[in-house]
C-alpha cells in the first residue's frame, strides 16, 4: 500500500472509533486545508452522510473566501453545520491587538460556550505534528478537563491502536485522526483525490497563504503557485516554516503552549 | 513517479545518554530545520552562539527546556536519499515509561543509545527489554559520547561487548553497533575523521539499511468489525483489515460464534472491491445466519481464530497503583473489550535489573512485568503474537484509563 492510502486508512479506522466511542461528537471545521482533508475523510468514514454535526469557530475576522466556501460546501454535502461566536467577547470590542487573549476569547472561549451548550464528549480536529514542536506531543485522542486544560505532562498512553476514548465526567475528548500526516502529505491527497479547497492557498500578484485563519493574523508568502503540482513543487524547495505567516505562533518562543495549555486547538 | 520508501524508528535509552541532542543533530546536518526555527533556537540556547542546544529541537515544552529533559514522546520527519524517516523520540527517565511505550509501539525500528562514558543503566536494559516486548526487531545501538573517552577504540569495544551481552537474549533480524558523538556530529550523518579504526556504518548509513514494514499477504484473514452501518436499508460491518485478503465471494467464520457466512460486497465511500488487503478500512455485506457487531472478528475458515476462557499474557504495567490478582479488569484486544479477572502473577520482573522478583506475585507495580493470567466467562478470540501481531496484542484497563499491556506468547 502506498503511504497515502496508508494516511487515509489510518484516518478513517480513528474517524470511525471515535464515532463509535462518543455519544456526542462533533468535527472542528476551521476550513482551512487540513480541516477540510479530515470532513472529506469524515465523509468517506460514513459513506457520504456523515452523522455528527460539523463546527465552525467564527472569529468574525476570518477571510471572505473562507465564508462563501463554508457555505457552498456545507450545502453541496448536507453538513449539519453549526456556527459559533463569542458574541459577548465581539460586542466588547475584542480585537487582535494582543494575540494571546484575541484567541483565547474568540477561539477557545467560543469553543468552550459551544461544548456547554451542546454538551459535546468528543471533538475530532485537523491538527498534525509537523505544524508545531508542541503538537508533535499530542496524541491522537487526547483528553482535557472543564477548563480545557491539556495535561501535557501525564498524556495516557496510546498503543496498538488502543485510545483513552472515554471521556470522564467533565471533560471531553479531542481526536486528531490527521497527526500523522505532513503538510506535503495533505497536498498530494488533495492532488489525488482532486479535493476542493479555498482559493486562498493559490497564488495571487505573487502571493500566497500557506496557512489561514483570520484576516488580520495571516500573511501571505511570496509564490506563484496556482495548481497543486506548483504547491507541492514548492513546498520540496522552501525551509521555511509552514504557520511562519501565523501571528499567534510567535509573539514569544512559548505562546503556542500557553495558547494549547489554555485550550487552543 | 515511483513511490519513496517510508519507516519509522524510535530513539530510545537512559537519561542523559543524548537522545534529544541526536535528533537534533540529525535534523541539523540533513538541513531538515526551517531558518525559522533555528533563530527560534539560537534564541532559547541561552545566547551561547555557536552552540546552538540540539535538544531543544524536539524538546518544546517550556519544562523540558528549563530543565532539559523530555518529557513526552514526539515525533519529526527528515529524509535521507533513500527514504523517507518519521523520529519518534522517547523519553528516558523511568516515570515517563508510558510515554516511551507509547512512542516504540508505533516504530518499526529503533536506535538505543548508550553513554559510553556512563555504561549501562538500569533504563538502558528496561527499554532494550520493552522493545523486544513490542515486537520492534531492528535495532542500532549508537555508543555516544565517545569524546568523553577520547574516542578510544579499547572502550568502545568493551561498551559494545556489553550490549551484545545484553542482547543475546532478545530477538532481533538486524542490528548494527556505532560509535558516535552526537553533539559534535560524529558518525551520525557526516563519517567522523577521529575513529580512523572504525569502517562500519555511520547512523544515517545503518538506517537506510533497515527494512521497511512488509504487509505479509500469506496470513490468514483476520478482520475484526469495529462498528456496523446501516447503509441503504442493509447492514455493512465496517473494519480495518488487521492480516491476510478478503475477496468478494469468500466464505468466512465469524469467531467466536463460529457461524459461516459469504462476503457478498466489499464497500468503499468510492465503490465497490473486488478484494481488499491488511491495512485497508472497508465495509462488507456478509450473507448468512449471522448478525454482525463490533467485537467478532472475519476470519479464514482454513484458519479461525481460537477462543480461549483463560489467557496468559506477559504483561508491562504502566500505572501508579498496582495491578492485583483477584482484580476485576477490562482488556481490550483489536475491536473487543472483555471483563475479566486476574487469576495470577507469575514471574513478576524488574525491568531494570531483569531479575525474577517473585515467582508467584499478588500484584505487579508500575513499571514491572509478569506472565499473567486472565479468565473471562464470554472468551476471548487470540493468537500467538509472533503469528499474527495484531491478534496477540492487548491493553488493560481500568475505567477509562488505559493501565497496562500485553503479549500473547
Amino acid at each position: 500500500m502506498d503511504k497515502i492510502s496508508e494516511l487515509e486508512n489510518q484516518s478513517i479506522y480513528l474517524i470511525r472509533e471515535a464515532n463509535y466511542h462518543f455519544r456526542n461528537l462533533a468535527m472542528l471545521w476551521s476550513i482551512g486545508k487540513d480541516s477540510t482533508t479530515l470532513l472529506w475523510l469524515c465523509r468517506k468514514a460514513f459513506f457520504g452522510k456523515i452523522p455528527f454535526p460539523v463546527l465552525h469557530i467564527d472569529t468574525s475576522y476570518k477571510f471572505k473566501e473562507i465564508y462563501a466556501f463554508r457555505d457552498e460546501y456545507a450545502a453541496k454535502w448536507g453538513l449539519e453545520l453549526l456556527v459559533a461566536r463569542n458574541e459577548e467577547a465581539l460586542r466588547a470590542g475584542m480585537s487582535h491587538e494582543s494575540k494571546l487573549e484575541c484567541c483565547n476569547a474568540l477561539k477557545t472561549n467560543a469553543l468552550k460556550q459551544a461544548i456547554a451548550k451542546y454538551g459535546f464528549d468528543g471533538l475530532l480536529l485537523g491538527i498534525r505534528r509537523d505544524e508545531h514542536g508542541v503538537r508533535a506531543k499530542e496524541r491522537y485522542f487526547s483528553p482535557r478537563d472543564e477548563q480545557f486544560k491539556w495535561n501535557y505532562e501525564d498524556q495516557p498512553p496510546e498503543l496498538w491502536d488502543q485510545y483513552k476514548s472515554r471521556a470522564d465526567e467533565d471533560t471531553h475528548i479531542r481526536i486528531h485522526p490527521l497527526l500523522h500526516w505532513t503538510e506535503k502529505d495533505i497536498w498530494q491527497y488533495v492532488k489525488r483525490e482532486n479535493m476542493p479547497f479555498v482559493d486562498l492557498y493559490r497564488a495571487q500578484d505573487g502571493k500566497r497563504y500557506r496557512s489561514i485563519g483570520c484576516e488580520c493574523c495571516c500573511a501571505p508568502i511570496d509564490s506563484t503557485a496556482w495548481t497543486v503540482d506548483e504547491i507541492i513543487e514548492e513546498l520540496e524547495m522552501t525551509s521555511a516554516g509552514e504557520r511562519e505567516g501565523r501571528a499567534q505562533d510567535k509573539e514569544d518562543a512559548n505562546t503556542m503552549q500557553k495558547l494549547r495549555a489554555l485550550g487552543y486547538m | 513517479m515511483t513511490e519513496r520508501e517510508h519507516l519509522k524508528f524510535v530513539v530510545v535509552g537512559s537519561v542523559d545518554h543524548g537522545k534529544s541532542t541526536l535528533i537534533g543533530r540529525f535534523l541539523y546536518d540533513t538541513g531538515s530545520l526551517p531558518e525559522a526555527q533555528l533563530a527560534v533556537l539560537r534564541q532559547v540556547s541561552a545566547g551561547t552562539d555557536e552552540q546552538v542546544e540540539f535538544a531543544f529541537v524536539l524538546d518544546h515544552l517550556e519544562e523540558e527546556r528549563a530543565n532539559h529533559i523530555t518529557i513526552d514522546t514526539a515525533q519529526t520527519f527528515f529524509s535521507s536519499d533513500r527514504r523517507d524517516y518519521v523520529i519518534i523520540d522517547a523519553p528516558g527517565h523511568k516515570e515517563f515509561l508510558k510515554n516511551m511505550i507509547t512512542g516504540a509501539s508505533q516504530a518499526s525500528a529503533a536506535l538505543l543509545l548508550l553513554d559510553v562514558h556512563e555504561g549501562l543503566q538500569d533504563q538502558t536494559r528496561r527499554h532494550a527489554y520493552m522493545l523486544s516486548l513490542l515486537g520492534v526487531r531492528q535495532l542500532i545501538v549508537v555508543l555516544n559520547k565517545m569524546d568523553l573517552v577520547d574516542f578510544s577504540e579499547e572502550v568502545f569495544t568493551d561498551k559494545a561487548a556489553q550490549m551484545h551481552e545484553l542482547l543475546g537474549k532478545v530477538t532481533l533480524d538486524h542490528l548494527a553497533v556505532i560509535p558516535a558523538a552526537a553533539l559534535g556530529g560524529d558518525n551520525i550523518v557526516n563519517r567522523s575523521g577521529k575513529m580512523p579504526w572504525y569502517d562500519g556504518p555511520t547512523v544515517i548509513e545503518a538506517l537506510d539499511l533497515l527494512k521497511p514494514d512488509v504487509t505479509d499477504e500469506s496470513l490468514p484473514l483476520r478482520l475484526p468489525v469495529q462498528d456496523v452501518y446501516e447503509i441503504d436499508g442493509r447492514n455493512l460491518a465496517v473494519g480495518r483489515i488487521a492480516a491476510g485478503k478478503v475477496s468478494k465471494g469468500d466464505t468466512v467464520v465469524v469467531c467466536p460464534k463460529g457461524v459461516e457466512g459469504k462476503v457478498a460486497s466489499i464497500e468503499t465511500f468510492d465503490g465497490p472491491l473486488d478484494s481488499a488487503l491488511a491495512g485497508e478500512s472497508v465495509g462488507v455485506m456478509v450473507d448468512g445466519e449471522v448478525e454482525l457487531s463490533r467485537g467478532l472478528t472475519l476470519t479464514d475458515p482454513r484458519a479461525a481464530l481460537g477462543t480461549t476462557e483463560k489467557l496468559m499474557a506477559s504483561v508491562f504495567w504502566m500505572s501508579p497503583d498496582p495491578l492485583k490478582r483477584g482484580e476485576r479488569i477490562a482488556l481490550r484486544l483489536a475491536t473487543q473489550e472483555v471483563p475479566c479477572v486476574v487469576e495470577s502473577i507469575a514471574n513478576r520482573m524488574d525491568s531494570g535489573s531483569l531479575e525474577i522478583i517473585d515467582e508467584d506475585a499478588d500484584q505487579l507495580a508500575d513499571t514491572e512485568v509478569a506472565e499473567v493470567t486472565l479468565v473471562s466467562d464470554d472468551g476471548v478470540n487470540s493468537e500467538s503474537f509472533s503469528h499474527v501481531p495484531e491478534m496477540g496484542r492487548l491493553v488493560l484497563m481500568r475505567g477509562s484509563d488505559i493501565v497496562g499491556g500485553g503479549i500473547v506468547p
